[in-house]
């Protein structure tokens, strides 16, 4: 009974200070939906280099450096093929270490249509999350003709979270996005 | 007939006022003496007071930050006049001037840091060769070899590759929302790798030599 009852006074602080934290403004909520989207672009272009077989190695290896600085820890990269069902996932810098590697002479990779299809919502914790949607054309073309060509619907869970940090001895207050696993949900032969 | 000359009870009346006369100046030789001694110690009370509050004065000048350089100025020149001759007050002097000195030369660099701050703010905004023009150089060159130059060529501007960089998002009621704070080195290839320029100066902090220490950035 008593512990039923702290549960219940814990509940109702916990529910009071959520209900206390003051909401943002639109101003507010705008700029940070649109640092969400800008962070996807960014990612967007990422793979692009990365995959790119012009790229050189040690430009491609830093570039992965700064796209793993978009994730979250432990976030997974979703992989299909129109050759398979199966969905593989990967840990992000693996699949960025694999995309690196693959087995074409030349690699495109151009993401299009991004748009939130799940708004960025306060939760009780007081992070933003949402979701939003990429459509990835991927080309993979070899010397001798071969080509292959897909097109993958993502979902990219997308976390933003007010922090602070100390920069020449005053406190700075940011907005930080973080990418989560991004998740395959349609692919198909481009037209 | 009574000689005046011998005459017993004139002779007592001349003694005694001789001797009224000696005692009255015997008196007053006394107490001369004594307003002298009283005169001397009120002179040394007073010249110890003055020292007491030249030396607080002094103090005052090492110690108060509240007081410009003029004021301290004048207080020093106040005591230098009073020509007092005491070792502690001459070492606190002396100490007062060099403070004084130090103070100027603060204030002279920190004149010209901001004159160089202007400047570069100037620069960045219309200069010969602006940040915003290195960033949309990079952001535009034509290989990954031209921007890597350009950016080392920017890199001359600041204090080192960690200068933080600091991206204003949006602005309310006077508070500034950031993006996730980066560094100089980072921002550059980050523009290299985007092939994108969306910020622009907003304002630029200098270090002693000139060089930016702290970068701050908004969208245009």
């Amino acid at each position: 009974m008593k512990k039923l009852l702290s549960i219940t006074i814990f509940l109702v602080m916990a529910t009071m200070a959520y209900a206390q934290q003051p909401d943002i403004s639109p101003e507010r909520k705008r700029a940070i939906d649109s640092l969400a989207m800008e962070k996807v672009k960014d990612l967007s272009r990422y793979i692009s280099i990365i995959g790119s077989k012009d790229t050189p190695f040690s430009e491609a290896n830093r570039v992965i450096d700064r796209a793993m600085e978009l994730f979250s820890d432990g976030a997974q990269m979703g992989v299909s093929s129109l050759n398979t069902k199966e969905v593989k996932y990967y840990g992000v810098r693996k699949y960025f270490e694999r995309l690196m590697a693959l087995n074409y002479d030349q690699v495109t990779i151009e993401w299009f249509n991004i748009h939130y299809i799940s708004d960025l919502v306060r939760q009780p914790d007081g992070k933003y999350v949402g979701v939003i949607t990429i459509y990835q054309k991927f080309t993979g073309i070899n010397d001798d003709g071969m080509k292959y060509v897909d097109i993958t619907k993502k979902d990219i869970t997308v976390y933003v979270e007010r922090k602070e940090t100390q920069i020449g001895g005053r406190i700075i207050g940011f907005w930080d996005v973080l990418l989560g696993d991004i998740r395959v949900t349609e692919t198909r032969p481009a037209n | 007939m009574i000689n005046a000359n011998t005459n017993p009870l004139r002779a007592l009346s001349k003694i005694f006022f001789f001797l009224m006369l000696a005692v009255a100046l015997s008196a007053g030789f006394t107490s001369c003496k004594s307003k002298k001694k009283l005169a001397q110690q009120e002179a040394a009370e007073a010249q110890a007071r003055k020292l007491a509050k030249a030396k607080a004065d002094l103090e005052s000048i090492l110690t108060d930050d509240s007081q410009t350089i003029s004021e301290k100025e004048a207080i020093l020149s106040a005591v230098k006049s009073l020509d007092i001759s005491d070792p502690e007050l001459d070492s606190l002097i002396a100490r007062a001037e060099r403070h004084i000195s130090d103070l100027k030369a603060k204030a002279e660099e920190e004149r010209l840091a901001r004159e160089r701050e202007e400047r570069m703010k100037t620069d960045a905004v219309m200069g010969s060769k602006t940040l915003d023009e290195y960033f949309s150089s990079i952001a535009n060159a034509p290989s990954i070899d031209q921007a890597n130059k350009l950016i080392y060529e920017a890199m001359d501007q600041f204090s080192g590759p960690d200068t933080p960089v600091l991206i204003i998002i949006s602005q309310y009621d006077g508070q500034k929302d950031y993006d996730r704070p980066t560094t100089i080195s980072k921002y550059l290839n980050y523009l290299k790798d985007q092939k994108k320029s969306v910020n622009k100066v907003e304002n630029v902090v200098l270090d002693s030599s000139g060089k930016i220490k702290e970068l701050e950035l908004i969208k245009k």
